[in-house]
């Protein structure tokens, strides 16, 4: 009875949770942040010891856990990203996007009986997401001035462990959501600028996760896991405006829209080594299917001269992300530290301000610690770089993504963009 | 404690370096090797910051040369820049009272010119952008003498011991290290904004209206810069735009009246109920002439002068056998007697009427006969008695006609009525309309060929954007628009020749020290459309962005994209790298 308590309260959380926002801190808007030990080890986690935060990272692991364990946390992401308008020549105008902070959260809950050879769980956690806010007033906020978009997934778990080397597991995937996108329209008038807004919440939708665990020996451990694409279909989401002149007033009236954003697939492969039992140290990569992101469209329940719906390219390639990381465990306070290489789905000419995406490097360190064998605490911090990128006006052009003689499309906007990202991240675990 | 102690110390850490933000490399502005110390502007009302049809603060705050300070302070801080600054309804202005997109109506509605805004305010200003001034006022002193009979924006800049002072006068004090200068413009637009109604010259003295001839402008312009030349100073010439280019000149099409079958037969029964009474009573008249004097003649005058001319050959031949006067005027009688000379007689007879109607229409007649119909022409202006005939006779006749007993020459007239209309339809003086767009019936002169003082615009002219209120009434845009609102194909011609040759002016003070931006080319990129910094500014009246609502002026968008033409003329020109202004932030047109 104790456990279904414990699972009680976890269902408790997990709705104030919900309630916080999140943001993009992977390539694309991908936001993979399992669990505070796993980021500290510049997010491993496929081929990891298995915790409850293999819900999320390999499902296959689940049933070669010791114990029970209830784990929950999150993260603060303070990014910030740069714009230098390179593309004109002599200018020195730059404008800074001031994103809020993102919290972004993660709740695993796996349970088995003692000596069994498979453990369930349920895990909530958000690997997709997006806040970027440039304001009213750069340059580009005729195309974007704030998107918030989320995806949340909760995802029931079954892992069996053939033996103790072993284990598979799937999960399946509901996923929830909703985007909230505002851009100002380019009128004047003598009123606050002219805005349009999009929030809709996405349909419920499925998708699975599955893996393998297999223990090689005592030192190699390898994992592999495979999260399936999930579309976010947003339809009869809210079309407003805010400040519209008179004049405009048959034209910009609410309305509804629909479109679709592909959460993608990741497909995910890691080797672990253990030489003995203070160290552990992994490397990971993921193959994430963002072609599956070809073009953002919105579709408008009612269009008029001025409202129609809108196509804008996105043409994500599928791309990759290496990770490194290792563990020193003391006893009670483990040191970790880790990196990883994240490669842009974003191609040249296609970086949109939601999501001016270039190759990252990142930087990840923490800590835990053990109190007792019932609770752990765990801090993570990483550090992403965003190199800095820049977005030709002739290229963006020649693909069809700004305007030119022969197309009026504008999706991006041309120039220089520099991302820097700051994460600390807390987990708390409780074992039983 | 140990342990929170260092947590603390690691999260401060943490804030400390979340604080840090994304920082690309810029490159640092430089002037190169330009003199940014001093700059002053020198132009008319586009530099001055004019826009919607007055001077008023806002206008001014984000004039061209304004924003161009703005700028050059990135390289030099201590800029001295300031403007004549109007009361913040200035001059007064037109707004948008009420907008329909979809159906094209603008309702405009006027801010009042604020009581003060001709008040003396003298002092040292950076901009001299002066509302209204031309090329050829540069060196004309007492030119803001009084706000009523001078300029009242070169007025209010002048102390009152100032008032006989030149516009070149306060170029010449000015400090100038750079300067932009953009003027030359009213030369040309005063002629086109009034439709050219005052011809070339202008009105008498001031040449208002007028185009200003080309060597004062020349004269005028080279005062200007050898004022500047002297100061060593460096800057930045703009040419004179095309009036092409300018939607006061374009709004309207030459053939906005856009008819259905039903309005379309309305206008051109209007038209012809106008036209064709007096046409016909005209032809009518024609006609009946015609056949009278033809009648009378062909009775009274040829047969006799067929006789004569006969004889009168015999006679002459006679004489030249050798006979004696008497023995040829014998053998002519028996000539003109013999039925061959009865003949030729006849045949003469025969050719001369065939060709009394040519003759009385005025047109030519054979060259052998011409002799002839001089002598007919004689005695229709001299005897009394042959002209008392036609008189009678064209009496009768319309007498007759008015009777209705004369179904055959209703029909000729009824005819050549017709075919009168045909051949001044033809021409286009004649107006016609179809369903779809018709040009609109301007006034012209009454010629010979255009009886009628009236014709149909054709593609190319010009119907100015004051007609607007006229044009918006149904009734009143069908009937023909007076010249002050028309710029025709000569005037146009006479228009674009001065200004090339203005242009040509302009850009031969190009030199080491002077660059020149051809205007013309710009605004005519501008209007096909650009896109930069993230918005598209248009040629299209009030969504396009770039022209104010007086159709002539720029916006604070427009006049930013020239402050950055003129930055990117300096730039490449000195070497220098100064930063452009950034388009989005200025606004374009209000909406209401």
């Amino acid at each position: 009875m104790k456990h279904l308590k414990n699972m009680r309260y976890l269902g408790l959380v997990m709705a104030i949770l919900t309630c916080f926002q999140i943001s993009a801190m992977a390539a694309g808007f991908q936001v993979y942040l399992p669990s505070s030990r796993a980021t500290a080890m510049g997010n491993l986690g496929v081929g990891l010891r298995p915790d409850a935060a293999s819900i999320y990272t390999n499902p296959g692991a689940m049933a070669l856990m010791e114990n029970n364990q209830i784990m929950m946390g999150f993260n603060f992401i303070e990014a910030k990203v740069q714009f230098y308008n390179s593309q004109v020549e002599n200018s020195n105008y730059v404008a800074d996007s001031d994103n809020p902070t993102g919290t972004p959260f993660h709740a695993y809950a796996v349970w088995g009986p003692r000596e069994a050879k498979w453990k369930v769980g349920v895990g909530m956690y958000t690997p997709y997401g997006s806040r970027v806010n440039w304001g009213e007033e750069w340059q580009g906020r005729f195309l974007l001035s704030g998107i918030r978009l989320q995806a949340i997934y909760i995802q029931p778990t079954f892992s069996y462990a053939f033996s103790e080397k072993f284990s598979i597991g799937a999960g399946l995937i509901g996923m929830f959501g909703n985007v909230d996108l505002t851009r100002v329209i380019d009128v004047s008038s003598d009123s606050p600028p002219t805005t349009i807004n999009l929030v809709g919440d996405a349909e419920f939708a499925f998708g699975f996760n599955v893996g393998l665990y297999w223990a090689i020996s005592e030192k190699w451990q390898l994992g592999a896991s495979y999260r399936s694409k999930v579309d976010a279909t947003l339809s009869g989401g809210d079309v407003t405006f805010e400040n519209v002149p008179n004049s405009l007033s048959s034209f910009l009236t609410d309305n509804k829209f629909s479109s679709t954003i592909p959460l993608p697939s990741s497909a995910n492969l890691a080797l672990n080594w253990t030489p003995d039992q203070n160290w552990e140290v992994g490397v990971e990569v993921n193959y994430i299917g963002w072609g599956a992101y070809e073009s953002l469209d919105f579709d408008f329940e009612n269009e008029n001269p001025v409202i129609q719906d809108s196509e804008s390219p996105r043409n994500y390639k599928d791309s990759w992300v290496f990770h490194l990381g290792g563990e020193y465990d003391f006893g009670k306070v483990q040191l970790r530290a880790g990196g990883y290489y994240d490669l842009t789905p974003v191609q040249e000419g296609y970086m949109t301000p939601e999501t001016p995406d270039s190759n990252r490097i990142a930087f990840t360190g923490g800590i835990g610690y053990s109190l007792g064998d019932f609770l752990q605490f765990d801090l993570a911090f990483l550090f992403i770089a965003g190199q800095e990128r820049e977005q030709l006006t002739s290229v963006a052009q020649s693909v069809g993504t700004y305007p030119s003689p022969t197309n009026s499309t504008y999706a991006v906007e041309p120039g220089t963009y520099k991302m820097r990202a700051y994460i600390p991240g807390v987990t708390i675990t409780y074992k039983f | 404690m140990k342990t929170i102690n260092k947590l603390i110390l690691v999260l401060g850490l943490v804030g400390l370096i979340i604080s840090c933000k994304p920082e690309i490399e810029v490159p640092a502005p430089s002037s190169g090797g330009l003199d940014l110390s001093n700059y002053l502007a020198i132009g008319n009302s586009l530099t001055a910051g004019y826009m919607d049809a007055g001077l008023y603060l806002e206008g001014q705050d984000q004039s061209t040369p304004a924003i161009l300070a703005k700028q050059f302070m990135e390289v030099n801080p201590n800029l001295p820049f300031s403007q004549p600054t109007m009361p913040v309804d200035g001059s007064g202005y037109m707004k948008l009272k009420d907008l329909d997109l979809a159906n094209q109506i603008f309702v405009f509605e006027q801010v009042p010119a604020d009581p003060g805004w001709t008040d003396k305010i003298p002092g040292t200003y950076q901009n001299l952008g002066i509302t209204g001034i031309r090329v050829k006022d540069i060196t004309v002193n007492g030119y803001g003498a009084s706000p009523e009979q001078g300029n009242p924006y070169f007025y209010r800049i002048l102390a009152a011991d100032e008032a006989m002072k030149s516009y070149l006068d306060k170029v010449s004090e000015a400090e100038i290290s750079v300067y932009t200068c953009w003027i030359g413009n009213n030369d040309m637009l005063d002629y086109a904004i009034s439709g050219g109604a005052f011809g070339a010259e202008g009105l008498p003295v001031t040449g208002i209206n007028g185009l200003t001839p080309v060597d004062q402008f020349e004269a005028s312009y080279n005062a200007l810069m050898s004022v500047l030349n002297g100061k060593g100073a460096k800057g930045i010439l703009g040419t004179i735009p095309d009036i092409a280019v300018i939607p006061f000149f374009n709004l309207i099409p030459y053939n906005s009246i856009v008819l259905d079958e039903t309005t379309a037969a309305q206008a051109n029964g209007f038209y012809s109920a106008q036209i064709n009474p007096a046409l016909e009573a005209n032809v009518e008249a024609g006609v009946i002439d015609l056949i009278a004097a033809d009648t009378v003649i062909s009775v009274a005058v040829i047969p006799d002068l067929a006789d004569t001319t006969i004889w009168l050959q015999t006679y002459q031949a006679a004489l030249l056998d050798g006979k004696n006067e008497q023995e040829a005027a014998d053998s002519a009688y028996a000539f003109l007697n013999s039925p061959v000379g009865q003949g030729a007689s006849a045949q003469l007879q025969a050719a001369l009427n065939a060709e009394l109607p040519n003759f009385l229409l005025g047109l030519p007649v054979s060259p052998e006969l011409e002799p002839l119909f001089a002598q007919i022409g004689l005695l229709l202006e001299n005897d009394p008695q042959l002209q008392a005939g036609i008189a009678q006779t064209r009496a009768q006749i319309q007498q007759a006609y008015d009777a209705g007993l004369l179904p055959e020459l209703e029909a000729e007239i009824a005819f050549r009525t017709e075919q009168t209309i045909a051949g001044l339809k033809a021409l286009g003086y004649y107006p016609t309309f179809e369903v779809g767009p018709n040009p609109f019936v301007i006034e012209v002169p009454v010629t010979q060929t255009n009886p009628l003082g009236i014709r149909q615009m054709v593609e190319g002219e010009k119907v100015l954007f004051t007609a607007f209120p006229v044009l918006s009434d149904p009734t009143q845009a069908l009937a023909p628009q007076p010249d002050q609102f028309i710029l025709t194909t000569d005037e146009l011609d006479s228009i674009r020749s001065f200004t090339q040759e203005y242009n040509d002016i302009i850009k031969g003070y190009e030199s080491a020290d002077v660059g020149v931006i051809d205007m013309n080319a710009l605004l005519t990129a501008l209007n096909a459309g650009v896109f930069m910094d993230g918005t598209e500014v248009d040629g299209t009246y009030i969504q396009g962005g770039l022209f104010s609502l007086d159709g002539v002026h720029l916006t604070p968008r427009g006049y930013a994209i020239i402050a950055n033409a003129y930055i990117d003329a300096i730039n490449s020109k000195f070497n220098a790298s100064i930063p452009p202004a950034n388009i989005s932030v200025f606004r374009s047109v209000v909406l209401p």
